[in-house]
């Protein structure tokens, strides 16, 4: 007999024992508060991915990305520790669960099949080559770094200035920061153990500014708490579980992806330089949109802490680690660190034209008539499981009976859409609905 | 990586180019050509002139998996040209390489190149 361990087929199963943890239960609410346990996966919705075909550059911002991503990120993160800030008081079941060696272990049979269809295309788009001398490496960062801060590369930031509501935008792009930004240098946590010479110490540097020096108040997430709380935003991890884009949580899971499997240290280190090194004039930027957003209440230490430290950072990382990890590990180094300085341009871009997307929908009423579509009809309540999903293809969501709501950010007011009327939902944009009293929704593609 | 500080030999200048490896195969630098080897998603730019006697590489048949100048026969392991091809990173089709610095700018062609595309 042959026990298949690896695999489509095995991914499919398992990733819907997985996903029926009750960690990952379903919720009627659009926010989860408290508790950085609960992150909601519908195992219908896992089990209808076909895993047969892995994500690509076109699909990497589609409704299966998000759900592969949102797996892989819940297998990464019960590696780290989290603890309510309210104490575990209602949330000790939910903490044996997350850490549970079972489903675990469930999770580690499914990553390394899940990081396959979730990253491997990368692999075919992006290559190194050559014989790669010490000057021309550093030109090629050089020519990187210049690119990612010359005028007119922050298509992001103008569309959030343009926006109809700038606060709410921004909103958006915080919600997006959050995933990092309140377990900030996690991933580079679990490279300072093992021995690997002068270059450990290093990245231990890097990471001590990161922590704040023990001083709780000046870690790095601690300002990205105290930012969020200026613009009255939740400070809890997943708390907008909900609302992440597919290209955000990829972005996050790239560095756990480089970590976990340990040959890809240099391409860690490759990718950490290169934002490193491009953070102090992006931060210097993000704070002039948000507080043209939302004007001085807003508290940007965490933007201003980067502005400056990531000068230092910037070169610290390719000066101490990179340069000197390329010398002495040679040609197999050379090529990981250059993989990680390209491909976290490239997923830069990918995650900057989804956000873009996003921030750039306004939905509107239509009085377009509702169709039934083939699909059928979908019956709602308050009860009802609150889920959010990317659209394949314009979507045109009808209300049929009752009144719906449709999110589209986390921090804006959702749409009310009444009976009879419908909504566009563009290609590729972020959408959920739920409803108060007893509705009746449709959504199928645009004519 | 040769590392600047221990290196014996001063590192010649490389300058940058840009090409996208569906139009292009080849860059001709005044007399100088360099030719684009691909094997699976790998694309390596590598200098046409044979060692020997500057023979036209690109023009070669790769045998073996060896490829043989086409002047007076010389084989040279396809494995150890890509090792020493000139430094270059792919991006999609977009090919970025560092090649040696001379009076003329690298400029991307099409033209004839025999030893090319998937001589793996």
């Amino acid at each position: 007999m042959t026990i298949q361990t690896s695999g489509p087929g095995v991914l499919a199963d398992e990733s819907v024992r997985y996903s029926h943890a009750p960690q990952f239960r379903a919720t009627n609410k659009p926010f989860v508060p408290d508790n950085p346990y609960h992150r909601p996966l519908d195992p219908e919705r896992v089990a209808a991915v076909d895993w047969s075909r892995p994500v690509t550059e076109e699909t990497f911002a589609s409704d299966r990305s998000l759900v592969a991503h949102r797996l892989l990120m819940n297998v990464y993160e019960s590696d780290a520790l989290f603890l309510p800030a309210a104490g575990l008081g209602r949330f000790e079941n939910d903490f044996h669960a997350f850490y549970d060696s079972g489903s675990r272990l469930s999770g580690e049979r499914i990553r390394p099949e899940l990081e396959r269809f979730a990253f491997g295309f990368m692999e075919d788009a992006v290559g190194v080559s050559g014989k790669w001398d010490e000057e021309t490496l550093r030109t090629h960062l050089r020519h990187a770094v210049d690119s990612a801060n010359s005028p007119g590369s922050r298509p992001v930031f103008e569309a959030i200035r343009a926006a109809k509501n700038p606060s709410v935008a921004a909103g958006t792009q915080i919600v997006q920061m959050a995933l990092d930004g309140l377990t900030e240098a996690t991933a580079m946590s679990q490279n300072l153990g093992g021995a690997f010479g002068p270059e450990q110490s290093e990245l231990f540097k890097i990471f001590v500014d990161e922590f704040g020096y023990g001083v709780f108040p000046a870690k790095h997430s601690t300002l990205f708490m105290e930012l969020c709380s200026s613009v009255g935003m939740a400070t809890t991890s997943h708390h907008y579980w909900f609302f992440y884009l597919p290209s955000s949580i990829a972005m996050n899971n790239y560095f756990y992806w480089a970590t976990r499997n340990r040959t890809g240290f240099f391409r860690y280190i490759g990718a950490m330089a290169f934002l490193e090194a491009t953070f102090a004039a992006w931060f210097a930027d993000l704070t002039k949109v948000f507080r043209d957003a939302f004007g001085d209440a807003v508290d940007t230490r965490y933007c201003d802490e980067h502005a400056h430290i990531d000068q230092h950072h910037g070169r610290m990382a390719v000066e101490d680690l990179l340069i000197p990890l390329a010398r002495k590990h040679g040609p197999v180094a050379v090529k990981g660190l250059l993989q990680g300085v390209e491909e976290i341009q490239y997923l830069d871009r990918l995650a900057g034209a989804d956000l873009l997307t996003q921030l750039s929908w306004d939905p509107a009423l239509s009085d377009a008539p509702a169709k039934t579509p083939a699909a059928g009809v979908t019956a709602l309540d308050s009860d009802s499981p609150f889920d959010t999903r990317l659209a394949t293809g314009d979507t045109r969501l009808s209300v049929l009976s009752g009144e719906a709501l449709l999110y589209n950010s986390a921090t804006g007011d959702p749409l009310r859409v009444p009976h009879g009327r419908s909504v566009l939902v563009p290609d590729g944009c972020l959408y959920g609905v739920r409803a108060e009293g007893r509705a009746e929704i449709s959504a199928g593609p645009e004519a | 990586m040769s590392a600047r500080p221990r290196s014996k030999a001063p590192v010649p200048p490389r300058v940058r180019a840009e090409f996208d490896r569906g139009e292009h195969n080849a860059l001709v630098a005044g007399d100088d050509m360099y030719f684009v080897m691909e094997r699976g998603t790998d694309v390596h730019v590598i200098t046409s002139a044979c060692p020997h006697r500057g023979g036209p590489l690109h023009l070669g048949e790769v045998e073996d998996d060896r490829l043989r100048c086409p002047w007076h026969g010389s084989f040279f392991p396809v494995g150890r040209l890509c090792d020493r091809a000139h430094p270059s990173v792919r991006v999609g089709d977009a090919v970025t390489v560092y090649l040696p610095a001379t009076d003329h700018s690298p400029v991307p062609v099409h033209t004839m190149v025999r030893a090319g595309v998937n001589a793996a």
